[in-house]
């Protein structure tokens, strides 16, 4: 079976040449072969369901350093592989429509394909040190993919943000796994594991690695002080956006610290401080949510505040909620974006204010985006036990006001998820930039209606898995709360809905921002009227200072041809020979530098001589 | 080992002198790259005459000369790309019809 | 003195020579070529004196790498210089070093009337009519600092040869040496030095991609390439179809605006 593990990553990998040097000729341009493979790793992957198995080499060892690459199976990784997969598979299949009319298809798959081989790279894992190396390469990927429309405005400026603004964590994750190298002198992950439990790493190492991984995790999964290149990387392509900046990559930040999660446990510090971390990135992002007039600007704001959320969750003890979360999550985000780039596409703009009434055109993609939304706002479908189920029991579990943090996210999310899709898809049509008419080919929608099935399907499905992970399970919720929390997401969705409805696509919260402004203006108003005032009154008092400062000016100026004459006659001639000197000594040193290479070679030589000459003179003597 | 090793260092010593003397007194410039090689040699010459008088038993002397003759190849090669980039260029291979370091 | 030590004195005094007097060769002599060829004479001796010192590995890598390798390069190289044969020189024997007199004997002279066989050999000269505009300091071998540096030489000479006669009392040791040096080598260069070769590999790396980088043509033309280009550029061709001319004449003759 080892095999069949290792050809999961490497399939995608391995059609990055293909898809480079032969993608042109193929009819979809190497998108086939990225699709395929794809399809072909989750078969894989299913295959291997309920597996554990490890793969290691041991790449190289020295003075005492073991470095061993190899991959990773256990129910985690298992779970979020086949997520990733499955995913990628589906909106590739989306990519085959919606970039059928581009140029350079074949980059794009290459480099779509590449990410894909890295990703599931980087979940599967055994190592720290092939994990770093995926992290940088998914890191890459998403450089090559926001940049992929390399002449459209902000394109090229956006993926050099996004590249920086992660390699800032990725440095604190290099550090980290450093740390662990220099201490237990391997990289392995289930090292590293071991030597936690059985407490041979000391509480303060334990939580200095803890923290610079979590760095790592901050930049990828952007969170509060690295947050700000999640939305402009919304210039990549629509796919991008869907399986790069909501589903996978921005979630291996919740994942990495999902996967060295006994590491955290054993450091309450460092957890505390994802909590916080998470906690107000998720509070604040859902803010900033509710005023961004692009729908997929909009949208990935909503990753990180839910992101934001994961972390909440696992920095307050509770790992199984997040994998629950990172889950639903992904999928229905991506359908969310899928849904986003068939908007685009149809209607030639993703700005709010010119979209309305596109129901009655992308019906579909209308009732996948309703799916969508209420999946994130924790109301599931088909399945009463959802995501959001699991954060409000640990969230309960820790107290009063993580508890009233998570309801409020809950509410929040509602609210902007509704806004933006009523503003899109009700009210009067409006009349985009352009009838662009497109977004409707049948791979598109079957990627749309794919990842809406899987979504609404989504609890059942995904609650499968999370039975087997390491993770002891919660304590059971009480009716009242999950009657609460799906009250709370509601509320949110119906309000949001209501405020499109009437006021189209206007920002939430807009009376606070304009009584602000208002404040604003009046504060400054009454001092530069009463500064006016003053300044009329002591006019005369200007004019007798204006005479006052003539007459200043004439005594400095006679002062001034004084010192000149002085300065003409006394100093001047003393200064001119001085540099005249200095002169005659530059060009002396001037001529040393002749530029002939054979005098500097003599100079060399004889300089060398002479150092010897000398030095066995002291001997000698 | 009829001959002393002094007798060694005294040929290297003479290859050294000459090679400084074509370093410096040359105007060509394959000729200033010939004296490199000399200066090269000389030192190759030093270190292995020094391993079999003195340390018989450790090979790194050999490897060392090695290096040296590895380089002066590399050397070589870079000199004979600069040579003809600087003919395309001026037409002359005199080292002193490049004076542009004149300060 | 048994006869292997003889013949031991004998091969050492017979390698030091070549060594030293194909050096002196190549540092005085007024032929380029002969530079060469006195060049690979030197390092011939080298390499004699390495087998002598029981390094045969070096030896036989002496004579493959530089006579093999580098002597070719310096060949390609000389036919850029001036004058690689020698023969305008050999017309001045006043402008020679002593020593290189006698390392410039027999160099086939310039043919003056221009027209004889030249294709042999050392005195191949093409550039005759270039002869009238160079200056006597143009043609000379050496560098206007070469009294200072045959002092260097000298100092450097005697300076060190004193030093060795001076203090010869290096701590020697005599081992039985390995039967199998070569393989001892090849390990040590694996084992212990195995940076340094790695190092030795990429530098060559480097040295191969700069040396095509630098020698490859194109993005610096030729002289006279440029020359014409730039020739070109000074004096640009003239307007075939100037439309504004006719109108000038218009309004010269029948005012503005004066279409058909």
């Amino acid at each position: 079976m080892s095999w069949l593990l290792v050809a999961v990553p490497t399939l995608p990998l391995a059609t990055v040449p293909l898809s480079l040097a032969a993608g042109r000729w193929l009819p979809w341009r190497g998108g086939e072969l990225t699709v395929g493979a794809t399809a072909l790793a989750l078969a894989a992957l299913a295959a291997l369901h309920g597996v554990r198995e490890t793969v290691r080499v041991t790449w190289f060892e020295s003075a005492g350093f073991r470095l061993s690459v190899g991959l990773h199976l256990d129910p985690l990784t298992w779970f979020v592989a086949t997520m990733v997969a499955g995913i990628a598979l589906l909106v590739g299949i989306y990519a085959l429509g919606y970039m059928a009319d581009e140029r350079n298809r074949a980059r794009f798959f290459a480099q779509l394909a590449f990410f894909i081989g890295a990703m599931l790279t980087l979940v599967l894992s055994s190592s720290l040190i092939l994990l770093f190396a995926a992290w940088e390469a998914v890191g890459i990927a998403s450089y090559l993919l926001i940049g992929f429309h390399r002449r459209e405005d902000g394109a090229h400026r956006a993926a050099i943000k996004a590249f920086l603004m992660t390699r800032i964590g990725d440095f604190g994750l290099l550090l980290g796994w450093l740390l662990v190298l220099a201490r237990l002198r391997t990289t392995d992950i289930g090292a590293l594991l071991a030597a936690v439990a059985e407490g041979r790493l000391p509480p303060g190492l334990a939580s200095a690695v803890a923290l610079l991984m979590f760095v790592g995790a901050i930049g990828k999964s952007a969170q509060l002080p690295l947050t700000a290149w999640l939305p402009d990387a919304m210039v990549a392509p629509t796919p991008v956006s869907a399986l790069l900046h909501s589903a996978t990559m921005v979630a291996a930040g919740v994942f990495l610290v999902l996967r060295l999660y006994p590491l955290f446990a054993v450091a309450p510090g460092a957890l505390a401080t994802v909590a916080w971390v998470g906690g107000i990135t998720a509070v604040f992002s859902a803010i900033v949510a509710l005023a961004e007039m692009d729908l997929k600007r909009v949208l990935a704001w909503s990753t990180s505040s839910h992101l934001g959320g994961m972390m909440l969750a696992l920095g307050l003890g509770g790992p199984l909620a997040a994998a629950l979360a990172l889950t639903t999550h992904a999928i229905a985000k991506s359908a969310l974006f899928t849904v986003a780039g068939a908007v685009d596409k149809h209607a030639g703009t993703r700005d709010l204010r010119r979209l309305g009434g596109l129901v009655r055109e992308l019906p579909v993609q209308a009732l996948v985006y309703l799916v969508g939304a209420l999946s994130l706002s924790g109301i599931q479908l088909f399945s009463f036990d959802s995501s959001d189920d699991a954060l409000i029991s640990t969230a309960l579990a820790s107290g009063v006001l993580p508890t009233a943090a998570v309801l409020i996210l809950v509410f929040l999310g509602g609210l902007y998820i509704s806004r933006a899709g009523a503003a899109v898809f009700l009210g009067p049509q409006r009349p985009g930039v352009r009838e662009a008419g497109g977004g409707r080919t049948a791979m598109m929608i079957a990627g749309t209606v794919a990842l809406g099935i899987v979504t609404a399907l989504g609890s059942l499905v995904v609650t499968r898995g999370p039975a087997a992970l390491p993770f002891e399970g919660m304590s059971e919720l009480r009716q009242v709360w999950r009657i609460v929390a799906a009250l709370a997401g509601l509320a949110g969705l119906l309000l949001g809905g209501a405020h499109a409805w009437r006021h189209h696509a206007s920002p939430l919260i807009s009376a606070v921002p304009a009584v602000l402004e208002r404040t604003l203006v009046i504060a400054t108003a009454i001092p530069v009227r009463i500064a006016g005032a003053i300044a009329a009154s002591l006019d005369s008092v200007e004019a007798w200072l204006d005479g006052a400062a003539r007459r200043a000016a004439d005594a400095v100026w006679t002062l001034a041809t004084g010192v000149e004459n002085l300065e003409r006659r006394g100093f001047g001639a003393g200064g001119d020979r001085f540099a005249g000197a200095l002169r005659i000594g530059g060009e002396w040193l001037r001529s040393v530098e002749s530029g002939r290479i054979y005098l500097y070679t003599l100079g060399l030589f004889i300089w060398a001589l002479g150092v010897d000459l000398a030095g066995v003179a002291m001997l000698g003597l | 080992m009829t001959v002393p090793l002094t007798a060694y260092l005294v040929v290297g010593a003479l290859l050294f002198a000459i090679g400084v003397y074509t370093v410096v007194a040359q105007r060509g410039a394959v000729m200033v790259l010939m004296g490199i090689e000399v200066i090269l040699n000389a030192i190759g010459l030093n270190l292995i005459a020094f391993w079999r008088f003195v340390a018989p038993a450790d090979y790194s002397a050999q490897i060392f000369t090695i290096f040296i003759i590895t380089i002066g190849a590399v050397e070589m090669a870079v000199g004979l790309g600069i040579m003809m980039l600087l003919y395309r260029q001026r037409q002359s291979v005199q080292v002193d019809d490049y004076a542009e370091l004149r300060g | 003195m048994n006869a292997a030590n003889i013949a031991e004195i004998i091969a050492f005094a017979l390698s030091a020579f070549i060594a030293v007097a194909g050096a002196l060769g190549m540092a005085t002599t007024m032929s380029m070529f002969r530079s060469g060829i006195f060049l690979m004479a030197s390092f011939m001796g080298v390499a004699g004196l390495f087998v002598l010192l029981s390094a045969d590995l070096l030896g036989l890598l002496q004579i493959m790498m530089y006579i093999g390798g580098m002597l070719v390069m310096i060949l390609f190289m000389v036919l850029f210089m001036q004058d690689p044969g020698g023969a305008m020189m050999a017309d001045m024997p006043d402008m020679m070093t002593p020593v290189g007199k006698i390392f410039s004997l027999g160099l086939k002279q310039n043919d003056p009337t221009g027209t004889g066989p030249e294709e042999e050999g050392e005195g191949r000269d093409g550039d005759d009519d270039n002869m009238g505009d160079m200056d006597m300091s143009d043609m000379a071998m050496v560098t206007p600092a070469y009294r200072w540096a045959v002092w260097a030489a000298l100092l450097t000479a005697g300076g060190l040869v004193a030093l060795l006669l001076l203090r010869p009392a290096w701590p020697l040791a005599s081992g039985a040496l390995d039967p199998r040096s070569a393989e001892r080598i090849g390990s040590l260069l694996m084992d212990k030095y195995m940076v340094g070769f790695e190092g030795a590999g990429f530098l060559i790396l480097i040295g191969i991609v700069g040396a095509v980088f630098m020698a490859r043509t194109g993005r610096h033309g030729a002289k006279a390439d440029r020359d014409s280009r730039s020739a070109i550029e000074d004096t640009p061709p003239e307007i075939e179809a100037d439309p504004l001319t006719p109108l000038a004449g218009d309004i010269g003759q029948t005012g503005p605006g004066g279409a058909a």
